[in-house]
């Protein structure tokens, strides 16, 4: 039965492997058929083993598969445990509804089989990182997701801008790898093993020497994964890449890796106070940045993408604040929501023949009235208005945050203002696109196929009713995780009042929000009222330039980076290196010169050589006689 | 065993020179037979290669199984010796050698010498990697310049006058060391044994001092180093790849930069471990800034093969970092990375000559677009360069991986910045891919490239094939080189242990 398991992590890479065999014999139908049964398969046996598991009572399932390296033995080993079964479901239910959509976003394009290749190579390589029984496969998991998202982001890559965002990515990704590689040689050198069960084990027990460090490292490498500050840049300029891919690689899916790491490294991480100041704060500058850059951009992916960041801003606040169920709660609802929101724009971007500028949009709902609908309901999620699936888990992690008191009160009241700004962005991005009448001709505008509507409305019933396996009143997501995590000290939800208080002011934050986003973009009341923002314009050019941020690391590492390498190789290469080697060689020419000119023919010459010669053999002798002895 | 051992060392050693002399006596006007029979000979060698991949002998230690006298009144004797290291190199020399006269177009395959240089480049390398005394060794060492000084001097680039001489210079220099060093050591042996002896394992025995170990050791090392080579002394590299033709380029990347490090596992760390632990500090810190120095230079390249070049020198510098860790797990990754260098730069060459043959320019700027019109070369090339930037599941990965989890044991500070050529490696590779392939095609001349043909194909195809085999199941590999780290690592240990 366990080895069901490894038809749900290869199905994708067979199925990939297949279309590349015969991806010249057939057309769009037969590959549609394909791909969407294999992943259906994969499903539904991913829910199969979701079942085994619970009817085990979320008992971890180990297979192995072969020896990688037999000395120190690492293994290539699967681990199926609440956790990682989340995630199987997560990723692979995700994928056939996106492909789905992508069958019809994606038809007609020249390299159609191509993306479909690419997208099952991600779903294996996803598939390999969350079922992973030890930090080794996890590394090979967590590098090949990088790649296929490399692959998928410079998939158009006639475009200069595409391929240079694919770039983008994987090196910024690489260097949170950096850290990941390091924290790898930090792990087998202080445990001498891989195996997720044994480090833990060793480290409940007390082991746990340069502890911090080993955490620090993971950090760093789950920073770069899932775009926390300051390694969050690449994000944004992924949306180069067709937008499906986006849904599920840079909105549900891979971006949320790091996220699922601490939370797998959790029996680490909840011994290092160091280490979850750091994800806290990390996350929450992240969480505020990415909120503000969102609130003036103009490309309908942009605030998205911007937007998904913050959202993995709060999941990492979650972590820090030891709210590890909170943090997988929200990657659960949010993947839901955000593949919503992301399908809807690729939606209205194929029926606007490939606009993405919303202030070319408005209106839209007359036009488009299903794919508003479900944006409509995406938007009230992530803004978290009860009883959708946002309102749960972003309340969960700001009532955690609160619950920790001392100065988290601060990192709480702080999340609230990144959580009021997704109300408000979010709330001015569905108006400016589907409500707010424009003189934008939208005529020819009309409702997407039905092969794009159907995944919307299930990602939206989801969207609306997932955030009710883990309500303070069904603890269904807790219990799931509760052998995962049950070495873990977790921070619990606070009682009573303060509970329901806290969920009144965070409900609240998003109404607000959302009716602030009303006035301002629709009823336009800073015009009625003539209210002037003191330095309006300047915060908008912050907000749309990231704070500058990118143009800042732009100059620093990109621009430094090729000048001092290119300093390096001429001055140092070729100037000191290779001339000191040229001034050697040209020494001895020049004194072989100057020697073999002592050798001119001439015999006076000759006859003087020998002459002093002779004088100075004799000379020798006189003044040393013993030497002829 | 059916086959004896020692038979199927001497076809190896001695096959591609027999291969030679059929290359020279063949009718110059046949010359349309030259490449196909070149290809038939290398065969030969690369089949026993297989073949001993069966035999258990392929995966032992050290062993010396046959000694000739040479000029019996002084004792002088070849020998010859064999290990699982040995055998993995030779057989990364018989399939490199063998794709190389696939590889090889029109031009060169017309040209006697050129295709007799190779073969007798074969038998000088192959007689490195079974030499079993220091003598036989270094005359196989320098044997391998002289079809180099051809295959560079004649068939080479604009500038391979300056790049063939400096090579020659730069490495003959190292070996004056190693002439030294051998010198040194025989008369040791000679006051020892009362016999010049000067096989491994008679060498092995001697009783050196403290110092007469570190001056040998200095002395050996210093000239392996340059042919490795070892920051500062690379500079001859960058040249020699961008001049040599491409057939020179794949066995010089796969093969000769193999050889000083083969040189260091089989002679200085072994025979002269005293030295080997006063010095592997100074060795660990340079491979260390060659890493990362290498790896920045290449960024700022602007002639593809010369930023495959730079990054074989990042590349092995992991290798030496393996090897100055001196522990199981760095010695075999450091071997494992020598194979896998060879595979990947090896590749990369042959990919970089199969465009420059459709353009003749080397120059990155020349290009972009690629992908368009040859969208099975990008493909390829991709692959070979994520192998190269050492992504888990292909080659790169394991050699890299195995050397840092091993060396962070001995070095952790300078394991750790060697981690960071992980990240460099990616920028200058992607870089250039991008630049290359990526875009609209502005040139007119790229316009009207013809993607790779079937030869070209089977010619690189198995190179990826091995890329994805070792990094999917390295166990394999491992299996071979296993013996010899082991037996390193506890001279290593043994010596280490002894002084403290």
């Amino acid at each position: 039965m366990e080895n069901l398991l490894l038809v749900v992590i290869f199905l994708p890479l067979l199925t990939a492997l297949g279309i590349k065999i015969i991806s010249k014999l057939i057309n769009e139908i037969i590959l549609n058929f394909l791909t969407i049964n294999s992943a259906l398969l994969s499903f539904v046996t991913a829910c199969g083993m979701f079942a085994l598991l619970l009817t085990d009572k979320f008992k971890p399932i180990h297979i192995e598969l072969f020896t990688w390296i037999p000395s120190p033995e690492i293994l290539f080993e699967f681990t199926l445990d609440g956790l990682s079964g989340i995630m199987m479901l997560l990723v692979t239910g995700l994928s056939v509804v996106i492909q789905i959509f992508s069958t019809s976003y994606m038809s007609n394009d020249e390299n159609y089989s191509k993306y479909f290749i690419y997208f099952n190579v991600f779903v294996f390589s996803m598939l390999l990182l969350v079922m992973s029984g030890n930090f080794l496969v996890m590394f090979f998991g967590w590098e090949l997701v990088g790649l296929s998202s490399y692959l998928l982001i410079s998939f158009w890559s006639k475009k200069q801008s595409a391929a240079k965002a694919g770039n983008k990515a994987f090196i910024l990704n690489r260097i949170g790898d950096f850290g990941f590689l390091v924290g790898l040689m930090l792990t087998l050198n202080t445990f001498g093993t891989f195996n997720y069960e044994e480090v833990f084990s060793e480290v409940l027990n007390g082991n746990r020497q340069s502890l911090s460090i080993i955490v620090i490292c993971y950090i760093i490498g789950a920073f770069g994964k899932s775009a926390q500050f300051p390694l969050f840049s690449w994000l944004p300029d992924a949306m180069e890449g067709p937008t499906p891919a986006s849904a599920l690689i840079h909105a549900a899916t891979m971006v949320t890796a790091g996220v699922f790491m601490l939370v797998r490294i959790s029996p680490i991480l909840q011994f290092s106070e160091t280490g979850k100041l750091v994800i806290i704060t990390a996350g929450l500058l992240t969480a505020l940045i990415a909120a503000f850059s969102a609130i003036n951009q103009s490309d309908i992916k942009k605030v998205l993408a911007y937007s998904t960041i913050s959202q993995l801003g709060f999941m990492f606040i979650a972590i820090g604040s030891g709210a590890y169920v909170a943090a997988i709660f929200h990657l659960v609802t949010h993947a839901f929501f955000k593949a919503l929101l992301f399908l809807g724009a690729g939606a209205v971007i194929h029926e606007m023949h490939h606009e993405q500028n919303i202030h070319k949009m408005g209106n839209l709902k007359t036009k488009m009235p299903i794919t508003a609908a479900m944006m409509g309901i995406g938007t009230l999620a992530i803004s978290g208005i009860p009883p959708l699936a946002g309102f749960w888990s972003k309340d969960e992690i700001l009532a955690s945050t609160f619950a920790n008191g001392g100065y988290f009160y601060g990192y709480w009241a702080l999340s609230l203002l990144a959580a009021f700004m997704t109300a408000f962005y979010m709330g001015r991005h569905w108006l400016l696109i589907f409500h707010k009448e424009t003189g934008n001709d939208i005529s020819e505008v009309k409702e997407a196929p039905k092969a794009m509507v159907r995944p919307l409305i299930v990602l939206g019933i989801f969207s609306f009713f997932i955030g009710f396996v883990n309500t303070p009143f069904f603890h269904g997501l807790e219990k799931v995780l509760e052998e995962t995590l049950h070495n873990v000290e977790i921070t619990h939800l606070p009682e009573g009042v303060t509970l329901v208080v806290l969920a009144l002011v965070s409900i609240g934050a998003g109404f607000t929000g959302l009716l602030l986003a009303y006035l301002i973009y629709i009823v336009d009341i800073l015009t009625y009222f003539k209210i002037k923002i003191p330095f309006k314009e300047e915060i908008k050019v912050l907000s749309s330039n990231t704070l500058y941020l990118n143009k800042f690391g732009e100059v620093i590492f990109v621009k430094g980076m090729k000048s001092f390498s290119r300093k390096t190789a001429v001055v140092v290469d070729g100037l000191l290196i290779d001339g000191l080697v040229n001034k050697i060689s040209s020494l001895f020419y020049n004194s072989s010169q100057k020697v073999s000119r002592s050798q001119n023919g001439l015999v006076r010459s000759y006859v003087v050589y020998f002459g002093f010669f002779m004088l100075l053999l004799i000379g020798l002798f006189i003044t040393t006689p013993w030497v002829l002895n | 065993m059916g086959i004896k051992l020692s038979g199927l060392i001497y076809t190896l050693i001695l096959f591609p020179l027999f291969g030679a002399i059929v290359i020279f006596l063949m009718p110059k006007k046949r010359f349309e037979l030259f490449q196909p029979l070149a290809i038939l000979l290398s065969i030969i060698p690369f089949s026993v290669c297989l073949y001993l991949f069966s035999n258990q002998n392929s995966k032992a230690s050290y062993q010396q199984f046959d000694t000739i006298n040479w000029i019996s009144s002084y004792g002088i004797k070849i020998s010859l010796g064999f290990s699982g290291m040995s055998h993995l190199l030779l057989s990364l020399t018989s399939i490199l050698v063998l794709l190389s006269f696939l590889s090889v177009t029109e031009k060169y395959s017309k040209s006697k010498g050129f295709i007799g240089s190779i073969l007798v480049l074969h038998f000088a390398v192959n007689g490195v990697f079974l030499s079993g005394d220091l003598l036989s060794l270094f005359v196989f060492f320098e044997a391998i310049l002289i079809p180099m000084y051809f295959l560079m001097g004649i068939w080479g680039g604009e500038n391979r006058r300056y790049a063939t001489i400096k090579f020659i210079i730069y490495t003959v220099f190292g070996s004056i060391f190693i002439f030294i060093g051998t010198v040194y050591t025989g008369v040791i042996s000679y006051s020892q044994t009362g016999t010049l002896a000067l096989d491994f394992v008679t060498v092995s025995n001697l009783n050196f001092t403290t110092q007469e170990s570190k001056a040998l050791f200095l002395l050996f090392t210093f000239g392996f180093l340059v042919k490795v080579p070892l920051f500062p002394l690379h500079t001859w590299l960058p040249d020699a790849h961008v001049e040599a033709p491409t057939a020179g380029s794949i066995l010089l990347a796969g093969v000769l930069l193999k050889v000083g490090a083969y040189g260091i596992l089989r002679v200085s760390i072994p025979l002269f471990t005293e030295g080997f632990l006063e010095y592997r500090d100074i060795i660990a810190i340079l491979s260390v800034v060659g890493i990362i120095y290498g790896a920045i230079v290449a960024i700022a390249q602007m002639d593809i093969k010369k930023l495959i070049a730079y990054s074989s020198i990042s590349h092995m510098g992991f290798v030496m970092l393996g090897i100055s860790s001196a522990n199981l797990l760095s010695l075999e990754g450091a071997i494992i990375q020598m194979i896998n260098h060879g595979l990947t730069s090896g590749a990369l060459f042959m990919l970089v000559g199969f465009v420059y043959e459709r353009r003749h320019t080397r120059r990155i700027s020349d290009f972009g677009g690629l992908k368009i019109t040859m969208p099975k070369f990008a493909a390829i090339f991709l692959f070979t360069s994520f192998a190269s930037i050492g992504l888990p599941g292909l080659n790169g990965f394991v050699g890299e991986f195995m050397i840092l989890m091993g060396s962070f044991g001995t070095y952790k500070l300078l394991s750790a910045i060697a981690a960071f050529g992980v990240v460099l490696a990616a920028i200058y590779m992607l870089w250039a891919y991008q630049r290359m392939f990526t875009g609209e095609i502005n040139n007119v001349e790229n316009e009207n490239l013809h993607d790779l043909d079937t030869r070209e194909l089977v010619s690189v195809i198995p190179l990826l094939v091995l890329m994805l085999f070792i990094g999917i199941y390295p166990s394999f590999i491992e299996s071979y080189v296993l013996n010899d780290a082991q037996i390193i690592t506890n001279v290593v240990e043994l010596f280490s242990g002894g002084l403290n």
